[in-house]
């Protein structure tokens, strides 16, 4: 549904082709789901094995046919328990590349990554793969989300199935767990520096951060606020940095302890917000960020002008505005 | 067309988002979609009301409806979320289906049903929890006798429990993946079918309160799995299967506010899913949603009133309706049934839950925050299941 079609409707010739296309596609599903309906017995006949066929054409072009991915299981875990280990191998690495090839042309089709991260993941697939084949396997498995998250990376499965591979990786070498989360932080930090905007990268780095970081916590603030601080000196108006930046300001977990963040440290973050509205005085984000930390500060009076400011500036939120302002009035108190 | 004046031009430099230089990709998408509804606002006639095109979208979708049983076939796997989307999109305009449309809808959904209980997304398809959610329901948004009559309630139990897990969550389907939209369709359906009012009920709750809590990203929205990015849909999910189980600590609803606060579009007006993403009026919905969920478990009003209801009317009535009928995400894209659904839902949020005035003529009826369906139709429902 989503980005599936762009631009105008299609109509005449190009409708023709679409509907066509559909019936096309239709007819693949509907051949693949009746063969699922006969029963599975081993050795597979000549007859089953060209229709089956139709199954992997169906899932290059469907991917969302979870169904055809459950039988795709099906008749390789039956593969599994009669043919040769040679023959398994192979047919293992197929149903890896049948996934990849999905992927490519539909990089959110769930069931396609589930089907991918089954295929390595799982234990009954793992007794019929030789062990150096499957982590060998594992540990370039990274590569594909790689690939995805350079085609977009806003995308939240190639995200997904990057935790989910470290975390068989952390199972099968559990020697290298803290390694292995430190490769992964160098990946989110290389994608953040590509581009400050990309929020699914910050979000990442909120994840991996409290796991990696060995100093601390008070070490760990003031560096993560300097990493932070030139992403949004350098662009003001995006608000990623500035979200992962109030995290920070309000004791981010690390080391699963809450920081307690001095007042020392709020106000260097008030002075950098100032200097920064100081060059663009209409900073929706740093504003905010003002009124964050003047209220930490339990500064509440010159919190409540700057969100005056804000709700002029940003009406939609004035219901939220209002809130924040009861927060001063709490603060007075304190 | 018409063509902007000069200050038009000026005001809406000042007003967008985007008029603060940028150079990555996604500002330069954002540059367009605010330009696209810039324009589309230019060619309305000031002194004309913005109106709901209620007989254009009933019309679209009674055509779609009679389609939908001959086979839709490009989207084989989500055949029940079709028919969902298209009779609960006529219940909130206030249509109703013609009684022998409604009984060949039955009978087409019956046909997904699998013989362990659940809905597949079409005929021979297996057992899948959001298409079970979704042909659930779509029977239930029907509320017709012969569709409720024809819900198998053992059949959804027994295919809901297994797809429990150990650790508290759902998958949603055998091998399938395992997130938190299972855990919506499963608690869905198990709250509306009075499951969770039973024996099983115990079993079906069991760590769904831990699994949430372990959801909630850094920034206060949810994500679709532990470690996963918040995102308007699973934060929905999140949320309302929280109220379902009446857990009022799993998760940290005043951060949830604050995230959905800041979804809102500042030129737009409409909800983006996430963070420096584009609108898209099916977010509507599903973040939306999130202000009434919230102020169920916090009991205050005042929650309502943090979101800027008539800015997301405005966005749905203005740059989201086609003229011929139907709805779609932003200006730019064609319409279909799912934007269709969640713009019209977001609608009824925005007019009943939040300020937005409808002025009767460009009213939908209220919906459930929590299920979406229409208040008649959800009672109907979950007054049948519990006196079976």
């Amino acid at each position: 549904m989503h980005g599936r079609r762009k631009g105008t409707r299609p109509s005449g010739v190009e409708l023709q082709e679409e509907l066509q296309q559909g019936a096309a596609a239709a007819e693949l599903i509907r051949k693949a789901l009746q063969l699922r309906k006969q029963t599975l017995i081993y050795p597979l006949d000549t007859s089953f094995r060209e229709k089956y066929l139709v199954v992997e054409r169906a899932l290059e072009t469907n991917p969302d046919e979870y169904t055809l991915w459950a039988f795709r299981r099906e008749v390789f875990l039956l593969r599994c328990e009669h043919d040769s280990p040679e023959t398994v191998l192979s047919l293992w690495k197929e149903e890896l590349f049948l996934t990849t090839r999905a992927l490519q042309r539909h990089p959110k089709a769930y069931p396609a990554w589930q089907h991918r991260l089954w295929l390595l993941e799982d234990a009954e697939v793992a007794n019929h793969i030789p062990s150096e084949a499957r982590l060998e396997a594992i540990k370039s498995e990274q590569k594909l989300s790689q690939y995805m998250l350079f085609k977009d990376g806003r995308n939240f499965h190639g995200w997904a199935h990057r935790m989910r591979v470290k975390s068989v990786l952390i199972s099968v070498l559990p020697e290298h767990e803290s390694q292995l989360e430190r490769e992964e932080l160098a990946f989110v930090e290389e994608k953040i520096n590509d581009d400050f905007s990309n929020y699914s990268a910050w979000h990442h780095r909120s994840v991996l951060l409290p796991k990696v970081h060995d100093q601390s916590s008070e070490v760990f603030l003031t560096e993560e606020l300097d990493y932070v601080r030139q992403a949004f000196y350098t662009e003001p108006n995006v608000q990623s940095a500035w979200f992962y930046h109030r995290w920070l300001l309000a004791g981010a977990p690390a080391r699963r302890m809450k920081a307690h963040v001095q007042t020392r440290l709020l106000e260097d973050e008030l002075m950098a917000c100032n200097e920064l509205l100081e060059i663009e005085p209409e900073a929706k984000y740093a504003l905010q960020t003002k009124a964050q930390l003047l209220l930490q500060l339990k500064r509440g009076m010159e919190a409540e002008a700057v969100i005056d400011d804000l709700e002029r500036m940003d009406p939609m939120r004035k219901g939220y505005y209002r809130y924040l302002r009861g927060q001063c009035h709490i603060s007075y108190q304190a | 067309m018409k063509i902007p004046s000069s200050e038009a031009l000026a005001q809406f430099e000042k007003e967008r988002t985007t008029n603060q230089g940028k150079a990555t990709d996604s500002w330069s998408e954002q540059a367009t979609v605010e330009e696209r509804v810039f324009l589309l606002r230019q060619e309305a006639d000031p002194e004309k009301p913005i109106l709901l095109l209620r007989e254009k979208h009933v019309s679209w979708l009674m055509h779609c409806l009679h389609v939908l049983p001959r086979g839709f076939k490009a989207f084989d796997a989500v055949q029940g979320w079709l028919a969902f989307w298209i009779v609960h999109s006529l219940d909130l305009l206030g249509a109703t289906v013609p009684s022998e449309t409604a009984s060949q809808v039955v009978q087409h959904i019956k046909r997904f049903e699998d013989a362990d209980g659940g809905y597949g997304g079409g005929p021979g398809q297996c057992s899948h929890l959001a298409c079970t959610f979704s042909a659930f329901m779509a029977l239930c948004a029907l509320g017709t006798d012969e569709a409720l009559q024809s819900i198998n309630r053992d059949g959804l139990r027994n295919f809901i429990l297994q797809m429990k897990q150990e650790d508290g969550s759902f998958r949603v389907s055998d091998g399938g993946e395992t997130d938190v939209r299972a855990m919506y369709c499963a608690l869905g359906v198990a709250g509306l079918a009075g499951f969770l009012d039973e024996d099983i009920g115990t079993a079906l709750r069991k760590d769904c309160g831990k699994y949430l809590s372990g959801l909630q990203a850094f920034d206060g929205g949810i994500g679709g799995e532990p470690g996963g990015e918040a995102h308007g849909g699973n934060t929905f999910c999140g949320v309302a299967c929280a109220v379902i189980i009446g857990d009022k600590e799993a998760l940290d609803a005043d951060k949830v506010l604050k995230w959905a606060v800041m979804r809102q579009m500042h030129y737009e007006g409409g909800f983006q899913g996430r963070t420096n993403k584009l609108v898209d009026s099916c977010y509507s919905y599903w973040v939306g949603a999130l202000f009434p969920l919230v102020a169920s478990v916090n009991g205050s009003k005042k929650t309502a009133e943090l979101f800027d209801a008539e800015a997301l009317q405005r966005y749905v009535l203005e740059c989201c309706q086609l003229s011929n009928g139907g709805l779609r995400d932003k200006p730019g894209v064609p319409r279909d049934l799912m934007h269709t659904c969640y713009a019209l839902s977001g609608l009824s949020v925005a007019q009943h839950f939040g300020k937005a005035k409808s002025n009767g003529v460009n009213g939908v009826r209220k919906t459930n925050p929590v299920y979406n369906l229409c208040e008649d139709k959800f009672e109907k429902a979950w007054l049948f299941f519990r006196e079976v």
